[in-house]
């Protein structure tokens, strides 16, 4: 399902992206207000799964990369706990900013993903990076 | 660091940098080329002379919005404080009991643990 934004007449991405917070709420308009509190929980309930999945993906990269080493587990507990970063309680940040990591991390899985198959998963990365483009451009340049 | 997973795979070489850089350039323009078909303002708008300007300045606005935090966040905190002066001196009161300073101590080396 694909929800078109009033100033985005023609599939082009941007519904893809501000179509995340109505299809999680269920409603039409991208805001909190009018929600049930259980709806929001709901919501909240989404972007921590969100950020879960990032440090899952993320330990995979890490373990991948350097199995050998003991920050592999630390590393993405502190990706995901950083105190410094204060974006974590904005929905809008975990819906836009976050899904767009987990994409990028799958990307990056993806291309690291040896024989068999290498190629196609090469293919993957690469059809994973342009969801990202169309989803959020700033994860791009990390490809 | 950018377009740089080629770096991260095993055994990979120049070339694979370059093909990546290639795959990704023409996803790049791909993507502009759609957009600018449908009509999308961010790309109607770009120009040379602004546009570079913002990207330049851009490397500046960040870091210097950040520092004048520790600037500003100290003077609306005071601004609050005294706009609230029974609240804010209570919350200055509890933070002056509740947090003493600790001081800073380096724990000798315990005695199994060579100096040198």
């Amino acid at each position: 399902m694909i929800l078109l934004e009033p100033d985005c007449p023609v599939p082009r991405g941007c519904e893809l992206k501000h179509g995340q917070l109505e299809l999680a709420q269920g409603t039409r308009g991208g805001t909190l207000d009018g929600l049930e509190p259980r709806q929001v929980a709901r919501l909240y309930a989404i972007a921590a799964a969100i950020v879960g999945l990032n440090v899952l993906l993320f330990y995979q990269l890490l373990w991948r990369l350097w199995p050998d080493r003991q920050f592999a587990p630390s590393a993405p507990l502190f990706f995901a706990l950083f105190p410094a970063d204060s974006c974590f309680p904005m929905l809008h940040i975990n819906f836009h900013c976050r899904l767009a990591i987990t994409i990028l991390l799958l990307a990056v899985l993806a291309y690291l993903q040896g024989s068999p198959g290498a190629g196609r998963w090469r293919v993957c990365s690469y059809l994973l990076i342009l969801v990202v483009l169309l989803y959020y451009e700033a994860s791009f340049l990390c490809f | 660091m950018f377009l740089a997973v080629p770096l991260l795979a095993e055994g990979s070489s120049r070339a694979d940098l370059k093909r990546h850089g290639l795959v990704l350039a023409v996803v790049l323009v791909s993507y502009v080329a759609v957009r600018y078909l449908t009509g999308d303002d961010r790309v109607l708008g770009l120009s040379l002379g602004p546009t570079g300007w913002r990207v330049l300045t851009n490397l500046l606005i960040g870091p210097y919005t950040s520092l004048s935090l520790f600037v500003h966040g100290p003077g609306l905190g005071w601004q609050w404080v005294s706009q609230h002066q029974p609240a804010g001196l209570l919350c200055l009161s509890f933070r002056l009991v509740l947090f003493q300073p600790v001081s800073a101590t380096i724990d000798p080396l315990p005695p199994f643990v060579s100096s040198s």
